[in-house]
């Protein structure tokens, strides 16, 4: 038997202040306990992605003027462009610019004395294109995911589930650019039906030639329905064990009230969480897929940017990259508790 | 002294294995295509090129039956767009010849702007660019360069011997604004070049070079307008290029227009070049260049390339002439290597036709050792025969038998890793450990990437035209890829001394005996095991016309104005 000391239960007169307020609003505390906990991990995040940066050899400075750098010409570049300054001092330097949305300037574009150097100037164009295409994905794989996943959690074991469950597995094991190049042998060196790249001009925008991202959104939805189709079905099929759709059953509702009404609503809290997983696949698994079908969104500005060792842009990629990822399980979190009734109670 | 020392030096090579190098390479057939030189290359004479016999052919190499010399020629059809896929420099790219960081910087700076010479399809000769000539003086310490006439700078202004002046002062004198300065410093007095008139510069040197004008058929010396700094091109390039520039978007695309008013009357035939540099995978590329979204893909993987000879779904292009050498690097003055025996060794276990099959698809030539193929003094005589009992008695006699080697190594260039794999099999078999390891390919080849510390890691040499430029790169004490750290080893400054007196010969046949010696050093004591030369191998569109290959860089130092799209 486990003694709780009587000190350590807290009595309403002894209950902090903020505690009395969440109880008052509990969804609002929530959110702001969550939202708090996303900025942290972020600030976390923004320094181990610095750290990791800076642990990488070698420097703008020495990539740009490659073997043919004199130690002076080095020195007096990294002094102009201050990373010859201390990790720390350059981190809250760029951290100070970040929280008023100033990601800082280009340290290659700066060597170069190119026109255009400040990074939130040169991140629009890669982000939308990445939006574009993530949002395209998100609005079929939800359905998909919630439609296969269901149907064959439905007629687990039988012939529909198979035909689901099969290739579901197939394509959530394997990795993305294995499903690229296999949909471009398919839809392009075989059937000459899809472009097997997604070209965009600087500030042409991705609708202008839809064909093109026909097969970078077939591979990141084969992918990622691939596994939240397996996981919904596994829900699904839970559900329609529980006692309460049996009793349902049992009491002569009809099986497509049984499905829809008890059955469905139950087994989607658990999707939510599934499908924020899958988003936040999305989030990685575009950096591959951009560079199968050479789609110039965020992926292909942070892999160049590694490539040139540009500390502030691979920074400013970075974290939006993991801002977006914190955010999606913040929002998947919410919305898990506006579905189930009994995680708001319990707030209480 | 001279010619007791090239006695011996003949001695030790004989010993190293010398044999009769015809038996070893193959000319091929189609050789003879290749020969096109602009018009003027006669004037060169006294370039040190044109009057070279017979060593040409000494970059040959034994390109895969199916590989085409020059695409299909006809009559040019003028219009549309030649679109460039490469692979993505980033940030890092940019538009200032003298600062290029990779491929899609070659690409804009070989269309923008000229060169004062161009490497020859075979290497040497050199052709003429923006200088039809360069005439030294009796000893070869003032050079006299004589401009073309007529040439006319994209906003119109005319070129003349003053923009050559402000690049030899201001721009080619400073490290910041040309990687190749260092090819320049200490020979060239800057502050005394000038114009003798309007189409005639003077370039006095510190020392006599006779080859001097072979320098300037290099791609960071590209010619930028009077007065422009990295700074102003950076905002608007003008030079005398095939093509305008319209815009740049650094790691994304870039586009020029057809310049109408180019000295080569009447071309180029395409009005536009895109470089699409957004890619970061080769696949995606050829994937590209298949769907007709870009139509030309310079130095495919070698395998793909290799694949596409049979294939046929595209143009495959190699030059007949390997120009671009690789081989590993072996610090002389200290470390594990200091010892020549280890040195030996080395270039005698390994198989180079191993490492042409394995890395690089059966495309290039096995080299020995020497460096410059194609230029006029290379000695193609020197050959060295595989002999791996013989390394591994070397390896005994300097006491390393079972020893493990660090070989640090990049993907940097098609072949490299694997090359370097191929050589860590091959010397177990001669009683020693290599072991790889692969480093990131962006620093590699600076300081903070071990390169001028290590003892032991790869180099890879771009076609140069003569030997003199060869050895500026990488054997004189100034040199800006030292990686073997040649004059610091004990007897240093003799060698050193050797190489000045070579490139300072006037008289050829004089200048052809110290050459030799020179070569014979580095054959014999020398820290580069080079082991291949490649040819650059390009993919073109079915449809595209007219364009060549050659020595030099791809599709013939990026002669687009060549090519038509059919």
């Amino acid at each position: 038997m486990v003694v709780v000391p009587d000190a350590v239960v807290p009595t309403p007169e002894a209950e902090p202040r903020r505690f009395r307020a969440a109880r008052k609003h509990p969804i609002a505390g929530f959110v702001a306990r969550r939202v708090a906990t996303g900025i942290v991990t972020l600030f976390v995040v923004s320094i181990l992605i610095f750290l990791a940066t800076n642990i990488l050899p070698g420097n703008a400075v020495t990539v740009i003027l490659g073997r043919s750098a004199t130690p002076a010409v080095v020195h007096r570049l990294e002094r102009q462009l201050n990373i010859d300054k201390s990790v720390p001092a350059r981190y809250f330097s760029w951290l100070g610019g970040a929280v008023h949305g100033d990601f800082g300037k280009s340290v290659v574009a700066e060597v170069e004395s190119k026109p255009n150097t400040a990074v939130s100037s040169t991140l629009g164009d890669p982000l939308r294109n990445s939006f574009v295409l993530a949002a395209l994905t998100t609005a079929l794989l939800i359905p998909l995911t919630l439609l296969l996943g269901a149907v064959a959690g439905i007629k687990a074991g039988r012939a529909a589930d198979h035909v689901i469950s099969f290739p579901a597995l197939v394509m959530g094991g394997l990795p993305e650019f294995v499903t690229g190049t296999i949909l471009i042998y398919v839809f392009f060196n075989k059937l000459g039906l899809l472009p097997p790249v997604a070209l965009l001009s600087p500030g042409e925008s991705p609708f202008s030639n839809l064909k093109a991202l026909v097969l970078p959104v077939l591979t990141l939805l084969a992918v990622a329905a691939g596994a939240g189709v397996r996981q919904v079905r596994a829900g699904m099929a839970e559900t329609l064990q529980q006692d309460y759709i049996h009793f349902a059953r049992l009491n002569g509702v009809r099986e497509r009230r049984v499905i829809w009404r008890y059955a469905l609503r139950n087994a989607l809290a658990p999707s939510v969480q599934i499908i924020a997983q899958n988003l936040q696949y999305l989030v990685g698994g575009i950096i591959i897929v951009e560079s199968v079908f050479a789609y110039p969104g965020i992926g292909t500005y942070l892999v160049n940017a590694v490539t040139s060792r540009d500390v502030i842009e691979v920074q400013a990629a970075a974290v939006i990259l993991a801002a977006l990822y914190i955010a999606i399980n913040l929002l998947a979190d919410l919305i898990v508790v506006f579905l189930v009734p009994k995680l708001r109670t319990g707030m209480r | 002294m001279e010619h007791e020392g090239e006695s011996f030096q003949a001695s030790d090579a004989a010993d190293a294995g010398v044999t009769s190098e015809m038996t070893r390479r193959r000319l091929l057939a189609g050789a003879a295509q290749v020969g096109v030189t602009l018009t003027g290359a006669g004037l060169l004479a006294a370039c040190g090129g044109s009057s070279s016999g017979g060593s040409t052919s000494s970059a040959s190499n034994n390109t895969p039956a199916g590989a085409l010399t020059a695409l299909p020629g006809g009559t040019p059809k003028r219009g549309g767009t030649f679109t460039v896929g490469v692979i993505s420099g980033g940030q890092s790219e940019n538009i200032f010849p003298g600062t290029p960081v990779g491929t899609p910087d070659y690409v804009r700076d070989y269309n923008l702007y000229n060169l004062l010479f161009y490497p020859g399809e075979k290497i040497s000769p050199i052709v003429p660019g923006l200088a039809l000539s360069a005439e030294p003086n009796a000893d070869a310490t003032l050079w006299t360069f004589k401009l073309r006439d007529g040439v006319t700078w994209h906003d119109g202004k005319p070129f003349t011997a003053d923009d050559v002046v402000w690049n030899f002062k201001s721009l080619w004198s400073n490290p910041a604004a040309n990687f190749a300065s260092g090819f320049l410093a200490g020979l060239v007095s800057f502050r005394d070049v000038r114009k003798r008139d309007r189409l005639t510069v003077e370039v006095p040197l510190a020392m006599p070079v006779a080859e001097f004008p072979t320098i300037f058929a290099y791609y960071d010396f590209g010619v930028v307008q009077n007065g422009a700094t990295p700074k102003s091109v950076a905002k608007h390039p003008i030079g005398t290029g095939p093509f305008r520039y319209v815009s740049f978007t650094p790691g994304s695309h870039s586009v020029f227009e057809r310049n109408p008013d180019y000295w080569e009357s009447g071309k180029p035939y395409v009005d536009r070049l895109v470089v699409d540099s957004s890619f970061t995978d080769n696949t995606s590329i050829f994937n590209a260049l298949l769907s007709g979204s870009i139509n030309l893909f310079p130095t495919p993987p070698l395998v793909t390339a290799r694949q596409q000879l049979n294939a046929k779904q595209v143009q495959i292009l190699a030059s007949p002439f390997a120009a671009e050498s690789y081989m590993f690097a072996m610090r002389v003055d200290s470390g594990q290597f200091a010892d020549n025996r280890i040195r030996e060794a080395f270039k005698t276990l390994v198989d180079r036709q191993a490492l042409i099959d394995g890395a690089w698809a059966g495309f290039g030539s096995p080299a020995y050792d020497l460096l410059a193929p194609g230029t006029e003094y290379y000695a193609s005589d020197l050959v060295r025969k595989r002999d791996v009992e013989k390394a591994r008695h070397l390896f005994k006699s300097a006491g390393v038998l079972g020893q493990t080697f660090q070989l640090p190594t990049t993907d940097f260039l098609p072949g490299m890793v694997e090359s370097s794999t191929l050589l860590a099999e091959q010397a177990t078999a001669a009683g020693i450990k290599v072991v790889v390891t692969t480093k990131n390919a962006a620093t590699y080849f600076t300081p903070a990437g071990g390169f001028t510390v290590r003892d032991f890691g790869y180099e890879v040499d771009q076609p140069v035209c003569s030997l003199t430029s060869a050895y500026l790169s990488e054997y004189t004490l100034s040199c800006p890829y030292p990686d073997t750290h040649w004059g610091k080893q004990s007897g240093g400054a003799a060698a050193e001394k050797l190489i000045s007196q070579a490139m300072g010969a006037t008289d050829k046949s004089k200048a052809a005996s110290l050459w030799r010696e020179c070569q014979l050093q580095q054959f014999n004591q020398g820290g580069y095991l080079v082991w291949g030369n490649l040819p650059y191998v390009d993919a073109a569109a079915s449809n595209v016309r007219g364009l060549r290959a050659g020595a030099g860089f791809s599709y013939n130092n990026w002669r687009l104005l060549d090519g038509w799209i059919d």
